[in-house]
This record gives C-alpha cells, sequence and structure tokens, in this order.
C-alpha cells in the first residue's frame, strides 16, 4: 500500500469509528437542516468544516500553535450544542423565507475547534515527515465525513417517512408543522441533550 | 411520550466512553530493512500514557526496561519464510513528551529475505479501534501498511 493509501485510510476509519461519536454528532447536526435534494448545500457545510480543522491540525503539526487538550475537549460539545441551537433558528428563518447564506462559514469556525482535538495526537505522532500524512489524513476525514452525511440522510429520509405517517394517522394539518419541520426539531433537541451532557462531563471548571 | 424515550435513551447512550474525548489510538512504526548488514530495525513511537496501561496489564514484574522490551517482542514478530519469528534484541527507548520511541532490531537470514513477514498488535489488546502504522524502507523501496486488532503477519516486501 502506498503511503498515502495508508494515511487516508486512517482518517477515514477516525472519523466512522463509533468512538468518535462526538464528530458523528456534530455531522448529524448540520445535516439535521437539511432535505434530500439540498445534498450539495450539506456537501458545501462539510467541505468548510473539514478545510477548519485542516488549519488547526496544520498549525499544530507544524508546532505553530499549541491548543490546552481540556479546554478543547469541552469546546468540541459545545459547537454541537450551538449547532443544534442554530437549526432550531434556521428553522423559524426558513419558515418566515430567510435563507440561511452563513451555515458554511461557522462550519468552517467549527471545524478549527473540532481540528483542534486531535491535533496534539497528531504532532506528536508526525514528527519526521508532516505534509504527506497530514494530507492523506484530511482526505481520509472527508471521505468518511461523506459516508457518515450519506448515513445520516438515509436516517433523516426515514425518520420524515415515519413523521409524515404520523402526521395522517393524527390528522394534524400538515402546513402547520411539516415534517422537515418537526424533523429538525427534534433531532436537533436530542443533539442539544446529548452534548450538553458532554459539555457538562468535560468542563474543565 | 415517544420523545422523552428518545430522549432518555439518547442521554443513557451518552454516557461513558462514548462521553469522552475521542482519541487517536494510532502508533507508527518505521522498519528499515539493511541487507548488506543483514539486520531489520524497527522504531515504533508510541504515546507512554498508552503504552503504561499495556505494562500494567501484562502483569509482570521486573524493571519498566525489562517489561517494556518483552511487550514490544510479544506484541511485534518478524518472520522469515513462513517459519518461527526472529529473535529480537532491544535497541534502545527514548521519551519525547508525551512520546515513547522503542527500538528492536533482528538480524534477517543471509539467503534470499523476500518472505520476510511482520506482525503488529501493539495496544491492540487495550484498544478495539487501535490502528499500527507501519512504513518499511528496503533499500530504496518503502511501503506502508496498516494494523488492526487481527490482522496476522503481512508480507513486507511485494
Amino acid at each position: 500500500m502506498s503511503e498515502l493509501a495508508t494515511y487516508v485510510q486512517l482518517g477515514f476509519r477516525h472519523i466512522v469509528d463509533v468512538a468518535a461519536m462526538d464528530h458523528i454528532l456534530f455531522l448529524v447536526a448540520l445535516a439535521a437542516i437539511y432535505h434530500p435534494r439540498d445534498v450539495r448545500q450539506a456537501l458545501w457545510v462539510i467541505t468548510a468544516f473539514t478545510i477548519g480543522h485542516s488549519v488547526t491540525l496544520g498549525l499544530a503539526v507544524t508546532g505553530v500553535v499549541h491548543f490546552p487538550s481540556a479546554v478543547i475537549e469541552f469546546l468540541i460539545p459545545v459547537t454541537i450544542v450551538a449547532t443544534g441551537v442554530e437549526n432550531l433558528i434556521a428553522s423559524a428563518r426558513r419558515r418566515a423565507g430567510i435563507q440561511s447564506r452563513y451555515r458554511p462559514v461557522f462550519a468552517g469556525v467549527f471545524g478549527l475547534v473540532h481540528g483542534a482535538g486531535f491535533a496534539n495526537y497528531l504532532s506528536a505522532m508526525f514528527v519526521t515527515r508532516i505534509a504527506l500524512p497530514l494530507f492523506g489524513f484530511n482526505v481520509g476525514i472527508e471521505l468518511g465525513q461523506i459516508v457518515i452525511l450519506g448515513a445520516a440522510a438515509i436516517v433523516l429520509a426515514a425518520i420524515d417517512l415515519g413523521i409524515d405517517a404520523a402526521i395522517a394517522f393524527s390528522k394534524v394539518p400538515s402546513t402547520r408543522w411539516p415534517a422537515l419541520r418537526v424533523r429538525i426539531v427534534g433531532v436537533s433537541l436530542l443533539v442539544v441533550a446529548v452534548a450538553s451532557r458532554w459539555a457538562v462531563e468535560r468542563s474543565p471548571w | 411520550m415517544v420523545a422523552a424515550l428518545l430522549l432518555a435513551t439518547a442521554l443513557a447512550a451518552s454516557r461513558g466512553e462514548a462521553g469522552g474525548f475521542h482519541p487517536l489510538h494510532t502508533t507508527m512504526a518505521e522498519v528499515t530493512i539493511d541487507r548488506p548488514r543483514g539486520t531489520l530495525r524497527i522504531v515504533v513511537r508510541v504515546f507512554a500514557d498508552d503504552f503504561g496501561v499495556a505494562l500494567g496489564a501484562m502483569g509482570t514484574s521486573g524493571s519498566w526496561d525489562t517489561r517494556a522490551s518483552a511487550y514490544v517482542r510479544r506484541a511485534i514478530a518478524v518472520v522469515a519464510h513462513a517459519r518461527e519469528p526472529l529473535a529480537m534484541r532491544d535497541c534502545g527507548t527514548r521519551r519525547q513528551g508525551d512520546l515513547l520511541w522503542l527500538c528492536a532490531e533482528a538480524a534477517i537470514p543471509t539467503e534470499p529475505t523476500n518472505r520476510l513477514a511482520l506482525r503488529d498488535r501493539m495496544l491492540c489488546e487495550l484498544f478495539a479501534d487501535q490502528i499500527n502504522v507501519v512504513r518499511v524502507t528496503d533499500g530504496a523501496k518503502t511501503r506502508s501498511m496498516l494494523y488492526t486488532r487481527g490482522d496476522s503477519e503481512k508480507p513486507l516486501a511485494d
């Protein structure tokens, strides 16, 4: 196997691992707001997230900055909570006919925080050669995120079907609470609840 | 009611290890095959805290160096021609920050050695998500390999 393929695989396995629940939950929170037809927007947001964490990874591995682990571990669930809350706000804005164009920007900013999460590990490991391992690792992370996004889209579509069926059964007018809005609110509240717990557990203060 | 059940399930699932930070469980090994000298050298970079846990779990007595060497010999093996593992000898340990550099060396057979194979089970008994990266330099050729829990020997040359 080539060295590049090795590090692509390392990054991919790292992000799709079930232990990576913080990253997976963040991706689910990002994806929760999108309809299946919005796949291009979702990919832009995920790519912005990748660019964000690539920047912090690069800075840490090259020794430009060192991030305090305890603070970063706390900030990661905070970004997930913030994304869940933003979903609720964006959903309300969308109902009012206002489109959210800033989502890739904050995904990129939050990506800076998530990148710092494993930057300290990689800066310790990638000591002899940096460029190729770092590039391969990031490509693997991006591929893993696309896989997670695809899986999340399938699960969210199934949730939509379930909500549609429930609305039809309950005879509540679907214009008042459309399936997408119910899904966004439900998934976002769950994400906020779980990530809030992590934030409390990891609080350095 | 359904929402409350989902919330309770999500909170229960968020307990324990999943709620902790997601570390990167990996080691990096550089294997250098020096055919003119008939030696193979492995330098493994491993996080000191993880390695300390692994040594503690071995349950053997002796000095740190003795136990570290024994662990490396047990976790890493070089096999020639699909026979018994080659005898490995310790060639030093260095600590740099959170990282340990562990060195082991073996004499390789003088006959054509294109059937050398390597096993790397460093820390695999501790972490289900352990990934060990190995970079092999054999003269002008280099190649890389990944080892995860359950992997057996992999050839060092094509």
